[in-house]
């Protein structure tokens, strides 16, 4: 996932990909963090610009090179501008399938190969599938460049999908979803979640996807999706790292030059429409082991600037044992054991989370009206300078922190060049953080953070659901309103 | 090793049952762009390791400044000879908890002010100990220096060892230890340990038995830190983006006034001299799986064949192109992974190699594994597969000093350990040194089989009579029955339960 601070102790099912065992957030480790706000000296510097060198070849790939001879290591990416959301009914699940195939072989690569070429020459390398993109990376010695990019070319135009391979991989993908959504505890949340806040978006469903739209899958499918995706015109490849320019785009033509650009993006996706009326779930599932209250609203596509202040809003409410959800619902209320909000950022409008795990034996009604209360205060006052300081603070330190790494160089200017569009986003994102005031906060908390806005998911343990407790919508009874997820799609969900 | 061998392991596990099959390309083999062969690499970059600046303050502490201008920040390590190597008997579990607890209060500052301050600027600051050395680390942003060193002069001077932050850690590192016992993998490499070092520090885990922590107080505690935590004998890395003239200045001011006193001496090398091999099985009845550790002591960082060794240890279980890996998982599928590799200590280190199987096949992997070990001394290493392993370290060796911190850890222990700043300038060369016949040399003069220990932790009564045929006696302790600081590893049964963590807060919290 882009972020490495997780917003939900979920796994990362979906999110990131086959062999990025991400680790679980845990409860505890959620818990756990900073004290007290305070008065904290504002961080005022600004990490160097990245000089990146923007090319484009003929047959529509995108190629972004960024020098930095500190070590003699390179990473390499290539990012395909397909994910999740860009699957069709029924055949969900196949951007993440297709992440796994890319490393059964090509025309001139065993299967398994690749990642074993990689290791032996001591780098790393791996991959993620997430709704809008799927990423191959891997960092390597940098005189290994040339044969990188000669094995990712050939992986871009002549993968081997047999039926074989096809098969045994599936079966591959469906342990990883028993794995980390179906097993974990509170593995299936997010599925949920996103399950009842998005009707139309093919946000709805992760993408993980279902056993039963994989099994329905052909080889004739997987063909097709490789045509339609798997293109020059589709991919940007991001270099950063120990590199010559000019040689570098003499390989990248040679070895991707004489690619064919792929037929026309077949890119249209049904916007999901404004939320009429607040929606409310509840689930009961064996693998809950404790009360789960999650609230969601519907925010802008990363690329919106109020994800400025909505992102600066996430660290004050969720950053460590200072943050507000923390002190209220864990230190003062002691009703949960964990809690947070923050932003899901997507290509497309995407979504805000708050979440409380709540102590054995506590109400999701509890829950959910102390987050409110904290979402009414944010929305009724501006957040203390002490709070607005600490939070830019840490944005900025993370910044510069990862980018001591050349795959953290990487990730940052392919994000935005995929997915914000705009590549100068990378050096200007900071200076976009530093402006945020107090007010800013207080106007998207307003905006976005509205009850007609909102879903609500409590997931709690099987063992609440009893006669006296039937698993109807709590009160209030939601009001039917239009835009309804069909219950359906998230009964369909359940098992 | 053992935590980058696993992550590999788990990194490569969803892609290994695959059928290789009929090829189907999806364009014809005379249109494909690309050529078949694939491209030779270029030679080797050099690798130039940051020059740095050593000063030795009147009070002892070496000061190491690296300036290093890429991003604005700043990383300071403090390194300091407090590791389990000095623990009095019975206080297993005493430089771990001292430096833990270095960050849970001061004589003027609690544990949250502390984090306030730290967070408060987005920086980190951490403290642990390995086997050899305590550490204290922080990393700002370069405005920030001046805090993080006030910070972590605060936290390595003035610890006041609050008794509840004292009582919240020992809770915590229980139920720690209770999840961690519950792990085969865990009471192998404790038991493993515990044979291969008898009763020196090095023999004991490193954060302690539940026995150990209970009885570990306060006093304990503070004796610790104010016989180990001494200027002289440490040494602080300040590596990042800043003026070298101003920092020094700085770390003068903050840590000219810390008093030197008494270094503290690492206690003489005693190990237990096996004449046979030492077989122990820790009896799980409930697993389906065993875990397997070989080895033996092997020899110290600071040894002159210290990169034959780790030649030596790429070769035969250094990765999944290793030899262990390929015998035991690739070719007959009896485990996940099979890796070997040495651990750099002070004294001396030791020589382990790792597997695990499903019970049954408990008695061919082990027999593999030391088969594996004895073929090392049998024929020299062929050419292609010495420089593998040699393509393998030398390639990984950039990646591991990316950030500011690995950088100064590096360094830091190099330092640490004695060696000059030619061991890290020349480590590549060195490693391209090493031939065959010093790998087989080494094999067949500094490792033992017939000397090592052996260690089991599965359902013994299954493997039990094929073991004993094929590799004769050992001995049994019952899993619940495992205690490091026994004489003989074993406890009386029905020990005391051990207490509930506090209410209110999660496993390991």
């Amino acid at each position: 996932m882009r972020s490495s601070r997780s917003p939900l102790p979920f796994t990362a099912a979906g999110i990131a990909g086959r062999a990025a065992i991400t680790a679980i957030a845990t409860l505890a480790a959620v818990a756990l963090g900073a004290g007290p706000p305070a008065a904290a000296a504002p961080v005022t510097v600004t990490p160097p610009p990245l000089a990146v060198a923007d090319h484009r070849l003929a047959n529509g790939l995108r190629v972004l090179l960024l020098e930095d001879h500190t070590l003699p290591v390179v990473c390499v990416q290539v990012w395909y501008h397909v994910g999740g959301k860009n699957e069709r009914p029924g055949r969900s699940g196949f951007a993440h399938l297709f992440e796994h195939l890319m490393f059964k072989g090509s025309a001139h690569v065993a299967p398994e190969e690749h990642s074993h070429f990689i290791e032996s020459i001591g780098g790393r390398d791996n991959a993620t599938t997430d709704w809008d993109r799927t990423l191959y990376f891997e960092t390597i010695p940098s005189n290994y460049l040339e044969r990188i990019l000669w094995m990712e070319a050939d992986r871009m135009q002549t993968l081997d999908v047999s039926e074989a391979n096809f098969h045994a991989e599936r079966e591959v993908v469906e342990e990883e979803r028993r794995l980390r959504v179906d097993d974990p505890p509170f593995g299936r949340l997010l599925e949920i979640v996103f399950a009842k806040t998005f009707t139309t978006h093919p946000y709805h469903i992760l993408p993980i996807g279902s056993i039963a739209d994989l099994d329905a899958a052909t080889l004739a499918d997987v063909r097709a999706f490789y045509r339609t995706w798997y293109v020059p015109q589709n991919a940007t490849l991001v270099i950063a790292g120990d590199l010559d320019p000019a040689r570098t785009m003499k390989w990248i033509e040679t070895y991707f030059g004489p690619i064919p650009a792929g037929p026309p993006l077949p890119r249209e996706i049904a916007p999901e429409p404004p939320q009429a009326a607040e929606r409310r779930e509840v689930a009961y599932d064996a693998k809950a082991p404790l009360p789960a209250v999650i609230l969601t609203f519907h925010v802008p596509a990363a690329k919106d600037p109020d994800l400025y202040p909505l992102q600066v809003a996430s660290r004050i409410l969720s950053e460590g044992e200072s943050s507000r959800l923390y002190r209220k619902l864990v230190y003062e209320l002691q009703i949960a054991v964990a809690a947070g909000g923050q932003a899901f950022t997507l290509e497309d409008p995407g979504v805000f989370f708050f979440f409380a795990y709540l102590q054995r034996g506590q109400k999701p009604e509890a829950g959910e009206a102390a987050l409110q209360e904290e979402i009414e205060r944010l929305r009724a006052e501006p957040v203390s300078s002490g709070e607005l300081e600490k939070a830019k603070n840490q944005i900025v330190a993370e910044r510069v922190f990862e980018r001591d790494r050349v795959r953290a160089k990487a990730d940052a200017i392919g994000q935005a060049s995929v997915i914000l569009g705009d590549v100068s986003r990378v050096n200007h994102e900071l200076d976009q953080y530093q402006k945020v005031t107090a007010a800013d906060v207080q106007r998207v908390a307003r905006q976005y953070f509205t009850t007609r806005n909102r879903t609500t998911v409590f997931m709690l343990p099987a063992a609440m659901q009893s006669p006296s407790n039937p698993p109807a919508p709590p009160a209030p009874s939601p009001p039917p309103g239009a835009g309804e997820a069909p219950r359906g799609a998230v009964q369909g969900a359940s098992r | 090793m053992t935590g980058r061998g696993l992550a590999r392991w788990l990194a490569h596990a969803t892609f290994m049952s695959g059928a290789i099959a009929g090829v189907f390309l999806m364009v014809p083999p005379s249109a494909l762009a690309v050529p078949p062969t694939p491209p030779a690499p270029q030679p080797m970059r050099e690798l130039r390791f940051p020059p740095f600046e050593q000063r030795t303050l009147p009070n002892g502490l070496r000061v190491i400044a690296i300036e290093r201008h890429g991003e604005p920040e700043v990383s300071l390590r403090l390194m300091l000879p407090a590791g389990r190597l000095y623990e009095p008997a019975a206080k297993a579990g005493l430089a771990s908890a001292t430096a833990d607890l270095l960050t849970q209060g001061t004589a003027s500052r609690s544990a949250q002010q502390i984090a306030a301050a730290i967070d408060g600027v987005g920086g980190t600051l951490d403290a642990g100990s390995s086997a050899d050395f305590a550490y204290v680390s922080a990393t700002v942003t370069s405005d920030q220096l001046d805090l993080a060193l006030e910070l972590l002069a605060d936290v390595v001077l003035h610890p006041s060892f609050p008794a509840a932050e004292i009582e919240r850690w020992r809770s915590q590192s229980l139920s720690r230890l209770e999840v961690q016992r519950a792990n085969p993998g865990y009471l192998a490499d404790i038991a493993f340990q515990r044979l291969v070092f008898g009763t020196y520090p090095y023999g004991y885990p490193a954060r302690g038995t539940p026995e150990s922590l209970r009885g570990l107080t306060r006093d304990d505690l503070a004796a610790f830190h104010r016989s180990h935590y001494l200027p002289n004998g440490a040494i602080l890395a300040v590596v990042g983006d800043y003026r070298q003239e101003q920092a020094l200045a700085g770390v003068e001011r903050i840590f000219g006034g810390w008093a030197r006193g008494e270094a503290p001496r690492p206690p003489a090398l005693e190990l237990p001299a096996y004449q046979r091999p030492k077989m122990v099985v820790v009896d799980k009845p409930d697993a389906v799986q065993t875990q397997i550790r070989v080895g033996q002591a092997a020899l110290a960082y600071t040894d002159p064949d210290f990169f034959t060794a780790t030649v030596y240890g790429t070769v035969l279980g250094g990765s999944s192109s290793g030899r262990l890996f390929q015998e035991i998982r690739i070719k007959r599928g009896l485990a996940y992974g099979a890796y070997a590799g040495f651990a750099e200590q002070l004294a001396t280190g030791s020589f382990a190699a790792r597997t695990s199987t499903k019970t049954a096949s408990t008695v061919q992997a082990l027999r593999l594994t030391l088969d594996e070990i004895a073929g090392m001394a049998k024929a020299p290493v062929p050419a292609a597969e010495l420089d593998e392993a040699k393509t393998y370290l030398n390639g990984a060796f950039p990646l591991e000093i990316e950030s500011a911190d690995e950088v100064a850890t590096r360094v830091l222990t190099a330092l640490g350990y004695g060696l000059g700043r030619e061991f890290l300038d020349s480590y590549r060369d060195r490693i391209s040194a090493v031939t065959a016949a010093a790998i087989q040399r080494f094999a067949g003069t500094r490792i033992h089989p017939e000397r090592s220990v052996v260690v089991l932790v599965g359902n013994a009564a299954a493997f039990g009579p094929e073991l004993a045929k094929e590799l004769g006696p050992f001995a049994t302790i019952p899993a619940a029955e495992l205690d490091p600081l026994a004489p003989d590893l074993r406890r009386p049964a029905a020990p005391a339960p051990a207490p509930r963590p506090g209410s209110g807060r999660g496993p390991g919290g």
